[in-house]
């Protein structure tokens, strides 16, 4: 996809970047630009049978050292109608930072500064391009945690997290990040700045950070946030249960959360994730409790007391301490054995995803066994563990892994897989996404999601606040 | 022999997990300089989807070759290997122009400034005579840069009663011109350097900078020095058994000091002990961590040569090490190997960043532990 720059506008917009911003922030050179607009989408929907389809690419690329170079960048794109797609991790995938238009990619790294550890208040203050692993080492070296712990704390950042609502693994306890952050700083669509207060709670109007929380870039630019900090525990409990299956471990779970026993972190596998990746048979369920040592003591009893009642095989401390210690990161780093990174067949591409949605307890269920058989016959193969839980309900994450042949059909086919899942979790009443985001994978269904009214209104609030819209443009489905 | 078919085909599908880590795309905060893409370029020269240009070659020199990513890989991929491949294979015109002038300076013994006009006399009580029983062997950038940290070392060793010997002219280990590619020079200077060693027969020879022990111990192939020397140690090493043995008396202090462990001594040596208790041994002093140490530290931006290739990203780095040490609280950061201080220090003048206003003093185990000592 072209760039809707003609190159006569090119040299402006860049004469303009440099002499805002300087030279060294601003990039227009081949391999920067191409680098910034790599997804793998780009090959899953890549109807060419060698696989070799040109990705959308930007025109620039950003790197701001203060909120006030991307107040020069964004009057700079409104003046010019130019594209602006803010960048943090690059872990979201989906799509979701491909320049469709080209345009100019704000890469927030850069904007990487601690700036205030608040220990009286236990609130940290950071710029959304800090690594959520730079932050929490930090945090760490002085007794503290943000207790923000997603498999993608090396490579995702605070503003990734915020625009894509993400979950960490201790979030049964703790919270998403929406629950984390206090007060944000964000350089909306026609280059003003907006705060909203880092207060602990408020009843003064809408709480306006859930406006730019998952919004995916689309309305701003967060350049900066306050978030509760927590001291770190001064003991950890682990503890592995084997159910009979995944409802059994389900029903384990709702019993737990109705009896007020807060685990930091609860993680059920399903029954072939069980038996592939834990070599049991039924499902694992594996418990982490953290805080001080006799909380801690008090809440692994009540759990095993629900776990004894329900007939689960007690597997002591060792698989759940294996998963914090070794497993947790592990199957996200390619080898040439892992499904979803060895070679493909000649003339195939492997694919993988993961459908991640939220329910009540009883969506889990009926949406764990019923995607198992729709992946099946698309010649997908899925595992599924739930991981995220709240007192009425969970998040289950299927993943699909497989191989399609590339070609004319692969972009149906590859859009297939989503379709049946979202569908899926549509029907049986739960939300198309937890924690990953929409992106443009997504994006068609956004509409499933809020409704055609309620997609109205973003579409709305969109036109009203970015007129040019040049926020991210092609996504969340606006 | 590593795949680098496989390993770049692997680097290049990975979601970039070890980006956090590496030393320069941790400071220049450009996706284009992570291991992921490092990778990536490499294979598409491999799949000739690309051809190599000048552009390209320049990302192969942004690279510390401090092996963070390998650390933090869990499949043990090591992506520094893949772009000396590509620095090897570079040749002719591709060779960056400055690399070239680099190249010929190491040939010809030139690299960096002539040798200090202070350092003769100092060194002058010590020159071995035929035949070293204990030599100390600083490397050509402290011999050029570092008269501090020469003078620090010897007045400590003076100090201790300490037996040593040091050459009049110091032979290259390679190390330069090894990490920026030049494989044979690299091979042809070490050779001459294990034989002018091996002449002085030395039962101990201990390197102040660590990237030239990391060249003898671990980079150099052949037949070399760990085969005819019983004993090559770090300065940390050394030290430690000299203090132990010697137990010298040190001013009691109430400070805090945190140390950084440099790439070669920590990741590629293991040497992450020594220093640490040499600094705990100070009576009143508090070790704090940096938030990266051990195998996670980052590099200062020396870099193996980066420094020459890329002083603005060498500053970066150097910045961003900074602002870590300063985080910890500490009024001290100390380092294992001198160039690292050296490099650490020169940060505060070339970067003028708000948060790297200085309130950090940053010197080497060797003038820590002398400044501390009672004599
Ligand atoms: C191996 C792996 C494991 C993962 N594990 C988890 C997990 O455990 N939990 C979880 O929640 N997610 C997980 N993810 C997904 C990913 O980490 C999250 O989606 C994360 O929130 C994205 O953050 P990022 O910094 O990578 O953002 P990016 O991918 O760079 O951006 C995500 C979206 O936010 C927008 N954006 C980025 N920065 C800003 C900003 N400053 N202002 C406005 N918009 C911005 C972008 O335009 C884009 O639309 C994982 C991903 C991978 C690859
Ligand atoms: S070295 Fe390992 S973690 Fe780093 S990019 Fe390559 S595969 Fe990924
Ligand atoms: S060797 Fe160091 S600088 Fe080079 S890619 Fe690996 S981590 Fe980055």
């Amino acid at each position: 996809m072209n760039s809707i720059l003609t190159d006569f506008y090119k040299v402006a917009v860049e004469n303009e970047l440099i002499a805002a911003l300087g030279r060294d922030k601003v990039s227009t050179s081949f391999i920067d630009r191409k680098v910034y607009s790599s997804d793998e989408l780009v090959e899953w929907t890549c109807p060419s049978p060698d696989g070799d389809c040109d990705p959308p690419i930007a025109d620039f690329v950003v790197w701001p050292d203060t909120a006030q170079d991307v107040v020069e960048t964004i009057k700079i794109a409104n003046r010019h109608r130019v594209p602006v797609i803010p960048m943090c991790g690059a872990a979201q995938n989906r799509g979701s930072i491909l320049p469709l238009h080209g345009g100019i990619i704000i890469d927030v790294k850069s904007l990487h500064r601690i700036i205030a550890l608040d220990t009286e208040n236990h609130t940290v203050t950071v710029q959304a391009g800090v690594i959520c692993n730079e932050l929490e080492a930090f945090l760490n070296t002085q007794g503290y945690t943000m207790n923000h712990l997603p498999q993608s704390q090396h490579i995702s950042g605070i503003g990734g997290f915020l625009s894509a609502r993400s979950a960490g693994v201790v979030s049964t306890k703790y919270g998403k990040i929406t629950e984390m952050v206090l007060g944000m700083e964000v350089v909306l669509p026609n280059g003003d700045i907006m705060r909203t207060k880092p207060v602990p709670n408020s009843a003064a109007g809408p709480n306006f950070n859930y406006l730019f929380m998952g919004a995916e870039g689309t309305l701003g630019v967060i350049t900066e946030a306050t978030f509760k900090i927590h001291l770190l525990p001064e003991a950890r409990m682990f503890r592995s249960y084997l159910f009979p299956d995944y409802p059994a471990a389900v029903n384990a779970v709702r019993l737990i959360m109705r009896r007020g026993v807060m685990p930091a972190a609860i993680r059920i596998s399903d029954e072939l994730e069980t038996q592939v990746f834990h070599k049991h048979k039924g499902s694992l369920m594996i418990a982490m409790f953290d805080g001080f040592e006799e909380l801690c003591a008090l809440e692994a009893k009540e759990a095993a007391g629900i776990a004894a009642s329900l007939n689960a095989q007690d597997l002591g401390e060792k698989p759940a301490l294996e998963w914090w210690e070794k497993k947790r990161f592990s199957v996200a780093f390619p080898s040439s054995e892992h499904p979803a990174f060895a070679l493909p067949i000649p003339g195939f591409v492997r694919v993988n995803g993961c459908i991640d949605s939220a329910g009540s307890f009883d969506y889990l269920v009926a949406v764990q066994r019923k995607l198992r058989t729709l992946m099946g016959k698309l010649n997908m193969f899925v595992v599924s563990h739930s991981s995220h839980f709240y007192h009425t309900g969970g998040m289950i994450y299927p993943r699909f892994i497989g191989q399609l042949m590339r070609g004319p059909g692969l972009p149906a086919a590859y859009t297939e897989i989503w379709k049946q899942g979202i569908l899926l979790s549509h029907e049986l009443g739960g939300t198309i996404n937890h924690h990953h985001g929409i992106g443009l994978t997504l994006a068609r269904y956004m509409n499933l999601e809020l409704g055609n009214e309620g997609m109205e209104n973003f579409r709305k609030i969109k036109r009203a606040m970015d007129p040019n819209n040049i926020m991210n443009p092609g996504k969340l489905g606006l | 022999m590593i795949d680098i078919k496989e390993n770049s085909r692997l680097c290049s599908v990975c979601p970039n997990m070890c980006r956090d880590f590496c030393s320069v795309a941790g400071a220049t905060r450009h996706e284009a300089d992570s291991p992921k893409h490092k990778g990536a370029f490499v294979k598409e020269v491999i799949d000739e989807k690309n051809s190599l240009d000048a552009a390209m070659v320049d990302y192969f020199y942004r690279c510390a070759m401090c092996k963070a990513c390998r650390e933090a890989c869990e499949t043990d991929l090591d992506t520094s290997e893949l772009v000396l491949s590509a620095r090897t294979g570079v040749k002719g015109d591709l060779i960056p122009s400055k690399l070239g002038a680099v190249r010929e300076n190491i040939v010809s013994g030139n690299m960096y400034a002539d040798e200090l006009s202070d350092l003769k006399s100092l060194l002058k009580p010590h020159l071995a005579k035929g035949k070293a029983h204990t030599l100390l062997y600083f490397g050509r950038k402290l011999r050029c840069e570092g008269l501090a940290a020469i003078t620090g070392i010897l007045s400590l060793l003076d100090k201790l009663n300490a037996e040593y010997s040091v050459m009049e002219t110091e032979p290259d280990t390679g190390q330069l011109a090894y990490f920026l590619g030049f494989a044979e020079d690299a091979r042809a200077l070490a050779e001459t350097c294990n034989r002018e060693i091996e002449a002085l027969h030395p039962q101990t020879l201990v390197v102040f900078s660590a990237d030239d022990l990391r060249m003898i111990k671990k980079e150099f192939t052949g037949p070399g020095l760990s085969q005819t020397i019983p004993v090559i140690q770090s300065v940390p090493e050394f030290l430690l058994e000299l203090i132990n043995k010697m137990k010298p008396a040190f001013k009691d202090t109430t400070e805090k000091v945190s140390y950084h462990d440099s790439c070669a001594l920590g990741r590629e040596l293991r040497v992450f002990e020594a220093p640490r208790e040499l600094i705990r041994n100070v009576p009143g002093v508090t070790l704090v961590e940096m938030a990266f140490n051990r195998d996670q530290a980052p590099c200062c931006g020396y870099g193996m040569g980066l420094d020459i290739t890329h002083p603005e990203i060498k500053a970066k780095m150097a910045a961003r090490l900074r602002i870590m040490a300063m985080q910890t609280g500490a009024t001290t950061l100390v380092t294992g190997c001198p160039v690292c201080s050296i490099v650490l220090n020169a940060a505060a003048v070339t970067d003028m960043s708000d948060q790297n206003s200085g309130g950090i003093e940053i010197i080497d185990i060797a003038q820590f532990l002398e400044r501390r000592l009672i004599v």
